[in-house]
């Protein structure tokens, strides 16, 4: 009885989320054929011999094509502005909800959460309608008569900064939040008394002690967008590189299964740090 | 200052919903130029078959996987929180956080290989469709879910549960008594999570599914992708509605039961 | 006592990997008794307490509670039943299901148990409040809800671990003596745990002064506050003057404590255990040290400054130092209002007779 408690979710987890990394390890070895499923399987029985064949090709081809390399480059590129912007947001709204009446505090973190359970596909959806040539935004700024022409803000890198900031600001600010939130007031006060300016204060104390929250929230926001595949695909243009686009399409347009598995093996082993550096933040055993 | 940078995020944050509202009551099929009030895509979204087919096979979808999660989420963080040390451990700690940060091309591209692996070698599941969607919705809401319980099972007072059993009742009686009730509220705003997210994605269900089970939104995927549909502006009124009002109610009950 | 004792340990031990919790104790406990385990955080006590409540498994010894092993007896098959420091009520059930919680389990009908229920209810005088959850509320309130639940189901012990440590001094006092009080209408024997020496001297027939995980003395309030058995017990329950000396005399009915440290030989008016020569501890009370015209005839007195008085109401503790800058505390009831006491600065004199110092070895 005790035991089952344990096994039934080692068991759940460990058929359906670690043992897909291994077939994806092992496809990412084999070599690419046209068959169904489009790969050669790595051990062969032939004269009662089992031959292994590994195969690195595909991570070599990763290696030499540049388009591989400038998509992971670019995605960390995109991921780590977008999560800059989303910190900057994102932490006076935590600030003030934490300095808010704790009666309010529920009020104002249930506004940051409720977009969260509406759905995220439509919350991207409705950007296209705000940025697109004749979107709201641009007629807007026609009708204030502060340009002339419509600006080009739909399919470019702008658009998915927004669109990764406005679906992943609740992740920043529910840990900065906790962090604020669990700071003593009575720490602001003596600093005020000790003849802290409050600016001062907030450098020398709040900061500091928000840091875990700063880090967990950015890594929340991180993580994901680097391998997103929706926001680039809904906002980004053609010459947006995302690594989560270059997997799709080397699996739903090309069908090279192993080079897609080479992708994603190479997409967690890169994600690893940032992984590595979230629990830290978050304090280690769970 | 900093209430005003707060406020201008919240505006943020609603901004591009209320246009989605707004623009859904918008006469005109060109989505942003404003040609009157009208419910016409309401109609036109109730008349959609392949939407309403999909909409039917995501709530069954979510449901399903949403109360497979629970239940592997609860075991899974009792097993972390009360049972000490024990062989797994650590392995199970690490596969219900995991899931929490992996990217979803690589969770869904490597369920599907799994899938057909699975399916090679040993003939199930045939084919894909709504039980490997089922699965693998069920295998990262457990992991959410997981974090939602074990928050509460830390708060919960660990010598109730010895006083039941001090009381005379025995290991189950204890846990249908006092944890399960103690759990009740993280149960729910856990399942509650896993169905959220479940019925929100596109990217894993694109990968595990196959003929003839497309989720809703799959289908608003598809469409968006061609550009802004009224139809879809129709859809996420009716998807924010009714989730401002279970909001409004649950906000309701808990200020009730707080009197 | 001619029959065997009710609660039996031996040789208990309890260690966590290195730690030892609790030590090879021993102890028995009558029936009927209230017995108070008392030590500061970390001694063990409620380690102990536990493990009669069959939450910790003992590493070593034995619990035999009535006659019957408790070892393998699981915490639901116990006759034992605990109140919890939390009070551990169980926030979704009413009052009065908590207090039957415990007898639905042992299988009484919904009638007996709401009987049952109703008596206890009133012997902790929560009656009108049965309807009520527990966060509805005060912490008293809920202590003796929890106490009517632990004691519903007649146990033949009850385990008590800090009672009255969440409530407020002045409830604590009236709660103490209304403890006492179910204790002896009720009959049940209670093992209570509690850090505070006062609070386990007004409760316990007898106490267990634990200490590292082991018990350091056994006794009545009195046999442990007159005469404390080490350094650590005298210091511990109440104030106490420890002065270092030597033996110089022993005789049948007097010894003599050479104490350089009070300057003088100190007279004992019993004989001492040890050897000319040995060195002990002299252990005085401050409320028998006499000051100034007190002091006149008694056989020990020495001369000292007063350094601080503490005015505590009923009693006013002098701080005096001696010429060899030891100090020693000396109190006196304040009985009669506007008596003139020596003020800090002033030259007292200091004494107390043979009976007042326990000689314990160094």
């Amino acid at each position: 009885m005790r035991r089952l408690v344990a096994l039934a979710p080692l068991l759940w987890l460990g058929l359906f989320f670690l043992a897909p990394f291994a077939v994806l390890l092992k496809i990412s070895l084999s070599e690419p054929a046209i068959a169904q499923p489009p790969y050669l399987p790595l051990a062969e029985w032939a004269d009662g011999i089992a031959t292994v064949t590994l195969n690195l090709g595909n991570y070599i081809f990763l290696g030499e094509d540049p388009l591989y390399l400038l998509s992971y480059l670019s995605s960390a590129r995109i991921a780590a502005v977008s999560t800059l912007i989303t910190l900057l947001i994102g932490y006076p709204m935590a600030y003030v909800i934490a300095r808010a009446r704790p009666g309010r505090q529920g009020v104002l973190l249930m506004l940051v959460i409720l977009p969260f359970w509406t759905s995220f596909l439509l919350r991207v959806y409705a950007w296209i309608g705000i940025l697109k040539g004749n979107g709201i935004l641009n007629n807007l700024l026609l009708w204030l008569g502060l340009i002339d022409a419509p600006l080009v803000l739909i399919q470019t890198e702008l658009a998915v900064h927004l669109g990764i900031v406005y679906t992943y600001l609740p992740f920043m600010i529910l840990p900065l939040y906790a962090s604020l939130s669990r700071l003593d007031g009575a720490l602001l006060e003596a600093a005020a008394d000790l003849g802290a300016r409050p600016l001062t204060t907030f450098a020398t104390v709040t900061l500091p002690l928000s840091r875990p929250g700063i880090v967990a929230g950015s890594m929340l926001v991180f993580i994901p967008a680097v391998g997103e595949y929706v926001i680039p695909a809904l906002l980004g243009g053609p010459d947006t590189l995302m690594i989560g686009s270059v997997l799709w399409n080397e699996f739903f347009l090309n069908r090279d299964w192993p080079v897609a598995s080479a992708v994603a093996i190479v997409m967690v082993v890169v994600l690893a740090l940032p992984i590595a550096v979230l629990r830290r933040a978050q304090g280690g055993d769970a | 200052m900093i209430r005003l940078a707060a406020t201008l995020g919240f505006a943020f944050l609603y901004a591009p919903i209320l246009s989605l509202v707004v623009y859904s009551f918008n006469e005109s099929r060109l989505v942003t130029v404003w040609g009157g009030f009208s419910t016409r895509w309401y109609g036109a979204l109730l008349a959609d078959e392949q939407i309403l087919d999909a909409a039917l096979i995501s709530l069954q979808v979510a449901v399903a996987s949403a109360t497979i999660a629970t239940v592997i989420g609860t075991l899974a963080s009792l097993a972390l929180a009360r049972h000490g040390r024990f062989r797994g451990r650590f392995l199970l700690g690490g596969m219900v956080t995991a899931p929490l940060v992996m990217p979803e091309v690589v969770v869904g591209l490597s369920l599907l290989l799994l899938f057909v692996a699975m399916e090679q070698a040993v003939g199930w599941p045939a084919g894909r469709g709504f039980v490997t969607i089922v699965i693998a919705h069920a295998t990262f809401g457990a992991a959410f879910a997981a974090v939602v319980i074990q928050a509460r099972i830390g708060a919960l007072d660990r010598a109730t549960e010895e006083a039941a059993a001090d009381l005379g009742a025995g290991p189950v009686r204890v846990f249908l008594d006092v944890t399960l009730p103690g759990l009740a509220p993280a149960l729910v705003s856990a399942w509650l999570l896993a169905f959220t997210l479940s019925l929100d994605d596109v990217v894993i269900a694109s990968f595990v599914t196959g003929p003839g089970a497309s989720t809703l939104p799959m289908v608003i995927f598809s469409k968006v992708r061609l550009g802004v549909s009224p139809e879809v502006n129709a859809l996420a009124t009716l998807v924010i509605a009714v989730v401002s009002l279970a909001t409004g109610l649950a906000a309701w009950q808990t200020m009730r039961t707080r009197r | 006592m001619s029959e065997a004792p009710f609660v039996r340990i031996e040789g208990l031990t309890r260690r966590y990997g290195a730690v030892r919790a609790v030590e090879d104790v021993s102890l028995d406990i009558a029936r009927g008794e209230l017995f108070c385990l008392l030590g500061g955080s970390g001694c063990g006590k409620s380690t102990l307490l536990r493990m009669l409540a069959g939450f910790e498994t003992p590493t070593a010894g034995r619990v035999v509670i009535d006659g019957r092993d408790m070892a393998g007896v699981a915490p639901h098959a116990r006759d034992t039943n605990m109140m919890f420091q939390s009070y551990a009520l169980f926030p979704h059930m009413s009052v009065a299901r908590n207090v039957g919680y415990g007898l639905r389990r042992a299988g009484l009908s919904r009638h007996d148990t709401a009987a049952r229920v109703d008596e206890m209810l009133d012997l902790v005088q929560m009656a009108p409040l049965a309807r009520r959850k527990p966060d509805q509320l005060s912490g008293g309130q809920r202590q003796r809800v929890a106490l009517a639940r632990a004691l519903a189901r007649r146990p033949k012990l009850l385990l008590l671990d800090e009672p009255l440590g969440a409530l407020d001094r002045k409830l604590r006092e009236e709660t103490q003596l209304e403890l006492k009080k179910i204790q002896s209408s009720t009959g049940v024997t209670f093992v209570v745990v509690t850090h505070d020496q006062e609070e386990a001297m007004i409760l316990g027939d007898r106490l267990g002064v634990m200490r590292d995980g082991r018990i350091e003395q056994v006794g009545t309030p009195v046999e442990v506050y007159e005469h404390p058995r080490s350094r650590f017990v005298a210091g511990f329950i109440g104030t106490a003057n420890l002065l270092d000396g030597t033996i110089a005399e022993d005789a049948r009915d007097h010894a003599r404590i050479a104490c350089p440290e009070a300057g003088l030989d100190i007279h004992v008016g019993h004989t001492v255990a040890g050897a000319k020569g040995e060195a002990v501890c002299v252990v005085l009370r401050p409320e028998k040290i006499a000051l100034g015209a007190q002091a006149e005839g008694l056989p020990n007195r020495v001369e000292g400054r007063v350094e601080q008085v503490v005015y505590n109401g009923n009693l006013s503790m002098f701080h005096v130092s001696l010429p060899s800058g030891t100090r020693l505390r000396a109190a006196r009831a304040n009985t009669v209002r506007g008596v003139d006491a020596p003020g800090p600065g002033e030259a007292v004199t200091l004494g107390w007779p043979g009976s007042a110092a326990v000689v314990l070895p160094a």
